[in-house]
């Protein structure tokens, strides 16, 4: 019987991760894995001790935390002996698959690498930023809607002029897809880094963004555009 | 076909990205906007961004709408006097507003890509000569002037940008040939339009004296021998030099 609810644990759509007096891992379930494969796990074992109960039992904090693509708004931290603490992340879903009704698919097929050129030497035109680009060069031109997706990035670049450096990163993401009216699509994943972020453009990026089927992740420092590739 | 450079120059580095905007510009299907004050060169760079674009005054919203509903590739200047923006459709259209004037930000969300922003000829010190010699060369063309002149930056006015700067230009090169005759035309004209007044002789002597005052010092460097050249006393000299407040370089 008890064996049967680890299948429950395993399975779980929120990542549980168990670990040792040491702060080693000693039990992940297969959401905690995929969140591990892009956060570091001293993140979440500091965050189990800070808001671990203050005797043994389970504790439930709200809470909302952000993480590369993951957010959550809930953990549950718990230890029942001195050998081992476990910790909860309750996950919102994840909106991969694009849903916007009124989003339009390009008929132009645009380079991607002229588009960021583009929008690099428009921002360079009013500051003294320093542009970095790691880009993958394999990219090949795709249906992508040029007026708005220059409209959305020279926003993006905009807010991050008070920075010194701005990094401009593309590459292909292995393994993930979108599914854009009942069609699966490969992705790319556009980020763009810099010291210092205006956080004041965030609405009028993510609609415009989704009105190409682009969907936009703001982080602190950073802002990350998953662009299909629409042949 | 002309070079960038002889179409639109650029020296200084933000002229030179946005000439990189620009030429980009030219192989996308992009809407943009250019803003910037009188004369800095915003029609210039419309027209090197699309060489083969119609162009309507937005203060005629006809044209406007029907060059829109002709013509895939657009310039509209005055973009700011429009007042019909929900009538306008630039979809499957290549689109270029000018305005001097800045322009609701949802307005210029709702219609272009990019948003090309110039800045005056104060903030780009190292575009003014090469273009002020472009000025240069149509002035000699227009007033068949053979002799080349030396143009000095500090002479020149940008206080309208291209505009203040392409009068000053053809203005250095009447200066250098002008005729008594016609210097004493252009005095006439200038009295003219301002005789009116019941001390009028002391009022326009200034335009005597100021440049024949600037000349000498340039010239003789010193006050007491230019007193001696213009035959008037010492005294009398550094009096006028102070009511006229002209700079002297060197005191004797």
């Amino acid at each position: 019987m008890i064996e049967s609810y680890k299948g429950w644990v395993e399975n779980d759509y929120n990542p549980f991760i168990l670990f040792s007096s040491a702060g080693e891992m000693s039990y992940t379930n297969t959401a905690a894995e995929l969140l591990l494969s892009y956060v570091e796990k001293k993140i979440f074992h500091d965050l189990a001790l800070a808001y671990a109960p203050q005797d043994f039992g389970y504790k439930t904090t709200f809470m909302g935390l952000e993480y590369d693509k993951f957010n959550f708004y809930a953990i549950t931290v718990g230890y029942e002996d001195e050998n081992y603490i476990g910790i909860k992340l309750y996950q919102n879903p994840l909106t991969g698959d694009v849903k916007n009704s009124r989003s339009t698919i390009s008929k132009e097929k645009s380079n991607i690498y002229v588009l960021i050129d583009l929008c690099i030497a428009l921002a360079s035109t009013t500051s003294d930023t320093n542009f970095k680009k790691e880009l993958d060069p394999t990219i090949p031109e795709f249906k992508l809607s040029q007026n708005e997706f220059t409209k959305a990035l020279r926003k993006v670049y905009d807010a991050f002029l008070p920075a010194k450096t701005v990094t401009t990163m593309l590459k292909l993401k292995i393994g993930e897809s979108v599914k854009i009216r009942d069609k699966r699509y490969q992705l790319l994943e556009l980020s763009i880094r810099g010291e210092i972020k205006d956080p004041g453009i965030e609405k009028s990026v993510v609609e415009i963004t989704e009105s190409i089927n682009i969907k936009c992740r703001m982080q602190k420092n950073q802002v990350v555009l998953e662009i299909p590739i629409i042949e | 076909m002309p070079s960038s450079d002889e179409i639109y120059i650029a020296r200084a580095k933000s002229s030179q990205e946005v000439l990189k905007t620009a030429t980009l510009f030219q192989n996308l299907s992009i809407n943009a906007l250019i803003t910037g004050p009188e004369g800095s060169g915003k029609s210039t760079l419309a027209r090197f961004m699309q060489s083969d674009a119609v162009v309507a005054d937005a203060q005629n919203v006809d044209e406007v709408l029907s060059l829109l509903e002709r013509s895939d590739k657009v310039i509209i200047e005055n973009f700011d006097k429009l007042t019909k923006y929900t009538s306008l459709d630039f979809s499957r259209k290549k689109v270029i507003g000018i305005s001097s004037k800045k322009i609701d930000e949802k307005i210029v969300d709702r219609f272009f890509g990019i948003t090309i922003e110039l800045p005056p000829f104060s903030e780009r010190r190292e575009d003014i000569l090469p273009i002020a010699e472009k000025f240069l060369t149509q002035a000699k063309e227009v007033l068949m002037h053979k002799e080349d002149i030396p143009l000095d930056i500090e002479r020149l006015d940008i206080s309208q940008n291209g505009h203040s700067l392409k009068k000053s230009v053809f203005f250095k090169l009447l200066e250098d040939e002008i005729t008594e005759g016609e210097l004493l035309l252009l005095m006439e004209s200038f009295l003219r339009k301002r005789m009116e007044g019941n001390n009028i002789y002391r009022e326009f002597l200034y335009l005597y004296e100021d440049p024949l005052i600037r000349v000498g010092l340039e010239r003789y460097r010193s006050q007491l021998k230019l007193s001696d050249a213009l035959g008037l006393n010492r005294n009398t000299l550094r009096k006028k030099i102070n009511e006229l407040s002209i700079k002297v370089l060197e005191d004797d």
